[in-house]
């Protein structure tokens, strides 16, 4: 680090003032990195089912915090440290089955819309915006940015993952919850034509316009690019052909 | 000093930055993935296209089947479908989950004791011609518009040309009855002029009760687009309880139940005192109409005039519309004046709201009025559209005509001719077709649950594709009685455990959706074809070939009425060499394209109302066709998007502009019909003092059957709740989740309470939705119904809600 245009003042003024600087920070940032640290794990009240609650006023309503529901990963260490957006060096190999799992586990089948780890207002669907037009991480917990164009109605394909109503539910068992259903998992990696090559995309890219939703510097890791400054993705990926969804051949009778 | 902190942070950026690029640029290569394992999953997957198996929406989507597992593995929204143009809501996304619920019926089940015990398909088939043979007038079946129509078809040919009987009705009865009556009434012939495109054109959308954002919700989605293209479009919510509808809403104008009647009525009363009415449009294609005396309303009325409708509508004031309604009187004026504009296309959406209405015929042949009265019709964007709530409740209860008053093609029993003509299309003997109308729903179960000494002669009743003792109001009355008389039996097809099969004397196992071929017809007019993709669980069966192999147990005892007039059999169908094949033996049925064979013979029906259909093999390449579909002069098929229209449709002649040629006075003119405004049968007063309203919710269908078994739908909305305004919770003392009785005069239901939940009702006002078989919101509905079309009123009735008594703890 040079400082040339100080020709007025002495250089050893300069490097002294820079150590002090530099000491000064590297102090700060183990402070703030032991602070950090020593931040208790935070869990947030969950919407717990249970006997009824007294009634509440619509004033009280309206000032009841987003409760996260027991889907919501809660932990909040790293609550007071910044996050700074960063892309990984390399592909996080390690990280995709877990990444691709912790997806699985919101979606019915690989490729269905994702269900709500949180409640949302069940009357209208104007805030959620809010927080999911630009995304933001906040320690672990992560708001996507819509990997689709701007539709309003996102409670339409999107629900609660948990019960939002206020009373338990009642003869559970006489209707039974489990299916049999198999889903389509999740995709591992594209196909590359050689090594070297830009992998094909594995999935299917309807509703998906906005790759930076899941490969951005939110995504999970292991699905992050390795260089999101070139952001024209379909440059080099191209859709499968085998994933447009298409039948190949429609039957005749 | 000139190293300042800004200068600092200046040059780390930089060098961080520079840093990063190298390692971009000169870094290791990312590890390759192994290409041969990547995406395999993926290739082995089959798609193929099906409407969806909810709603009369009729979205396509594409369907995922596992090539090796057989089975459906993936749902995608299809890119190709005009309707939905690739999107879905969250039950289409799930809908392939239907399938592979754990309690799927496999096997037929015959009631012993208290018990259910299996029995062979055989064994069943037997047991139920049994009983038709011995009283083949005293049977009855109840379908709905989840039949395919080819299903729906082979019911109504086996009731009415086979028996010759016409106790066959669809729960769409329960659904949109009073539309079709509706449309008959004004137009001469049934189903909407315009279709979806109307959605994309209109400035101002008006929903009269109607609540699309959870109902229909593509088609919601589809207006909220235009509004985020930067389209203006006004949306005007006239309903009793503030939705998801109602947020996005320019307008919400609550009114009292029932009063919908007057509010039209209003409107028409201001485009005349106005002078604001199309005078051109309503004295090129208009006449007038009236009911002699409103209390005996029938489908046909009394000719009546201008003068004579001008002076009817003159009581109904915006003053005392606001009395009658809660509406204030400026809004009233401000909805005729929208209507009195020429320049704005206007477009009314309906569904439940005005069709579950003891006056429901009523308010429908007033919407369609003012429409026409203010010439807001025939133009894309000017229309007024009912929209449909099962998948093909217009194509097989409204067009197969699987009502009990009803041939194929908008024919009747009670004219000769199109008797005549069905008899010849089905080849039938002249006089086979009993002319006398069945009955409809609400008198069959009616019939069903009197003893049979008592003149309840509905002895044996099949029920295919649909759960009564769920969904039939004031269950007390018109399904539990039957239960407990001995002689009455009780046969229900389904694909799971309902509260109709609960209290079935046999149940049958059937195929669900892409287990079968199927054509579905929805909302717009839209006839979708499908293919069978994946085998049905254990032993469960199309629909189709239960009533096929009944029709042919029959036929081989010699039962007359199963051959036609050259004693063959009634669904005889034969291949290439001239040999019959034996489609009622399970194993041969799929060795041809049943739905095929029946949908040539059902499409002669067609044309008669000009609902032309294509050839099966065109709706096989299509995402699906809007009717009428012609064939043009080079051999292609066209569809129609605007009916009585010239620019689409190419039955008006040239130069009518607008044509309406089934007018029910033969002059190509739609009727104006008056209706004034009648009370609802009940009212809540000192005893009862709550309305109650039923209703559906975003996750779940109808009874809860299918949706109920996808964990994603369940979860998200667990179970029904009774919907309270905070103000009366907090009269009566009661908290949110607490558990009430809610009751009226017909029965009583402990729910829970949700204050502040999915929707608001208005004080005064509570809603429960009906799709909880554990919480029957139906014990407490009332049985009145509409007197034309006989739709019963769900929508209204007067209840109180008490706080559960505590029990001692002894």
């Amino acid at each position: 680090m040079t400082s040339s245009s100080s020709n007025t003042l002495d250089w050893r003024k300069t490097v002294s003032v820079l150590a002090v600087v530099i000491l000064a920070l590297i102090v700060f940032f183990i402070g703030t990195r032991q602070q950090a640290n020593t931040v208790k794990k935070h869990t947030l009240n969950v919407a717990q089912s249970g006997p009824s609650k007294s009634a509440k006023t619509y004033t009280q309503l309206m000032n009841t915090p987003h409760q996260a529901n027991s889907n919501m990963q809660n932990a909040l260490k790293n609550y007071a440290k910044r996050h700074v957006s960063q892309s990984p060096k390399q592909a996080n190999q390690s990280a995709i089955p877990a990444s691709l799992q912790a997806r699985g586990k919101r979606r019915a089948y690989a490729g269905a819309p994702p269900t709500i780890p949180h409640a949302v207002n069940q009357q209208s669907a104007k805030n959620c915006l809010s927080c999911h037009q630009n995304g933001f991480k906040l320690g672990e917990r992560v708001a996507p940015v819509m990997s689709h164009d701007y539709m309003s109605e996102c409670t339409q394909c999107h629900v609660v993952s948990q019960s939002p109503s206020p009373a338990p539910e009642m003869g559970a068992h006489l209707i039974p919850l489990a299916n049999r259903f198999e889903p389509l998992k999740e995709p591992v990696g594209g196909l590359r034509a050689y090594p070297g090559a830009p992998p094909v995309i594995p999935h299917s890219t309807h509703m998906r316009t906005n790759c930076l939703s899941c490969h951005g510097a939110l995504g999970k890791p292991g699905l992050r690019s390795t260089h999101p400054e070139r952001s024209s993705c379909t440059q080099c990926h191209t859709p499968s052909a085998t994933l447009d969804q298409s039948p190949r051949t429609l039957r005749t009778p | 000093m000139s190293f300042d902190r800004r200068t600092f942070i200046k040059a780390s950026a930089l060098t961080a930055a520079t840093t990063m690029a190298a390692k971009l640029a000169y870094g290791e290569a990312p590890n390759q993935p192994d290409s041969t394992k990547a995406s395999s999953n993926t290739t082995t997957i089959d798609w193929n296209k099906a409407p969806c198996r909810f709603c009369g929406t009729g979205c396509h989507v594409m369907v995922g089947v596992d090539k090796k597992k057989k089975k459906v593995v993936a749902i995608a929204g299809d890119k190709k479908a005009e309707v939905n143009k690739g999107l879905c809501c969250v039950k289409g996304y799930h809908v392939g989950m239907i399938l592979y619920g754990r309690d799927r019926l496999t096997t037929p089940m015959l009631k012993k004791g208290d018990k259910h015990v299996p029995i062979t398909w055989d064994k069943a088939i037997q047991i139920i011609a049994d009983r038709i043979e011995a009283h083949p007038t005293q049977f009855a079946f109840y379908g709905s518009g989840q039949w395919t129509i080819p299903e729906g078809y082979a019911a109504q040919k086996f009731m009415k040309g086979g028996l010759s009987n016409n106790h066959i009705d669809p729960n769409a009865r329960l659904c949109m009855a009073s539309a079709v009556t509706g449309f008959v009434s004004t137009y001469g012939v049934d189903e909407p002029a315009g279709s979806y495109t109307d959605l994309d054109k209109a400035n101002v959308i008006i929903l009269w009760g109607n609540n699309p954002a959870e109902m229909h919700p593509v088609l919601f989605s589809r207006i909220l687009s235009r509004r985020a293209r930067g389209e203006e479009v006004t949306i005007i919510d006239i309903g009793t309880r503030r939705t998801r509808s109602t947020v996005h809403a320019t307008k919400f104008l609550q009114f009292k139940p029932q009063s919908d009647l007057a509010i039209a009525n209003g409107i028409a009363h201001l485009l005349l005192k106005n002078g604001t009415y199309d005078k051109a449009f309503v004295k090129a294609y208009c006449n007038f109409r009236k009911d002699a005396d409103p209390k005996k309303p029938t489908l046909k009325g009394v000719k009546s005039s201008f003068e004579e409708y001008k002076k009817l509508l003159e009581p109904y004031t915006p003053e005392y519309v606001e009395r009658v309604s809660g509406v204030p009187s400026k809004e009233i004026k401000y909805l005729a004046d929208l209507f009195g504009k020429r320049d704005i296309r206007i477009t009314s959406l309906w569904c439940m709201g005005m069709n579950q209405h003891t006056r429901g015929t009523d308010i429908n042949r007033l919407v369609h009025g003012i429409h026409l009265l203010s010439g807001h019709f025939g133009k894309p964007g000017d229309a007024p559209t009912s929209l449909t709530g099962q998948p093909s409740a217009c194509g097989t209860a409204r067009e197969v005509g699987t009502l009990a008053h009803a041939l194929p093609g908008g024919r009747v029993v009670a004219n000769q001719k199109h008797r005549k003509q069905s008899e010849d299309i089905w080849n039938l003997p002249h006089g086979r077709i009993n002319p006398k109308p069945g009955y409809h729903t609400v008198k069959m179960w009616e019939k069903f649950s009197t003893p049979s000494d008592k003149g309840g002669d509905i002895k044996t009743l099949w029920v295919q594709v649909t759960n009564p003792g769920q969904s039939l109001p004031n269950l007390n009355h018109l399904f539990f009685p039957s239960r407990k008389l001995k002689d009455k039996f009780l046969i229900v097809s389904d694909v799971y455990p309902t509260a109709t099969t609960k209290h079935a004397d046999l149940i049958l196992p059937s195929a669900l959706w892409v287990e079968k071929n199927g054509v579905f017809g929805n909302s717009e007019r839209r006839t979708q074809q499908w293919f069978k993709m994946v085998d049905p669980p254990g032993q469960a069966r199309d629909d189709c070939w239960q009533i096929i192999a009944v029709a042919h147990n029959l036929y081989k005892r010699g039962f007359k009425g199963m051959m036609d007039k050259d004693k063959k059999f009634l669904f005889e169908i034969r291949d290439k060499n001239n040999q019959i094949i034996p489609i009622w033996d399970w194993s041969k049925y799929y060795t041809v394209n049943v739905d095929k064979h029946l949908f040539e013979e059902y499409r002669k029906f067609s044309r008669l109302k000009h609902k032309d259909l294509a050839p099966y093999d065109e709706y096989v390449k299509a995402r699906g066709l809007r009717w009428p579909v012609v064939q043009q002069k080079d051999g292609t098929w066209r569809e129609t998007e605007f009916r009585f229209a010239e620019f689409d449709d190419p039955y008006v002649k040239q130069g009518k502009k607008i044509q309406f040629y089934h007018s029910t006075t033969k002059d190509d003119r739609a009727q104006i019909w008056f209706a004034p405004y009648i009370a609802p049968p009940e009212v809540p007063d000192k005893e009862y003092p709550l309305w109650l309203c039923t209703g559906r919710v975003l996750e779940h269908w109808h009874t809860g059957t299918l949706t109920m078994r996808v964990p994603q739908l369940r979860r998200a909305m667990p179970q029904a709740y009774v919907e309270m305004h905070p103000d009366d919770a907090k009269a009566l003392k009661v908290s949110n989740g607490e558990i009430v009785v809610v009751e009226s005069r017909r029965g009583s239901l402990e729910i829970p309470v949700w204050i502040d939940g999915r929707a608001k009702p208005e004080k005064g006002s509570v809603f429960i939705p009906f799709f909880d078989e554990r919480l029957l919101a139906n014990l407490i509905t009332l049985h009145d119904y509409c007197p034309i079309s006989k739709e019963p009123d769900y929508k209204k009735c007067a209840v109180r809600i008490k706080r559960k008594p505590i029990r001692s703890k002894s």
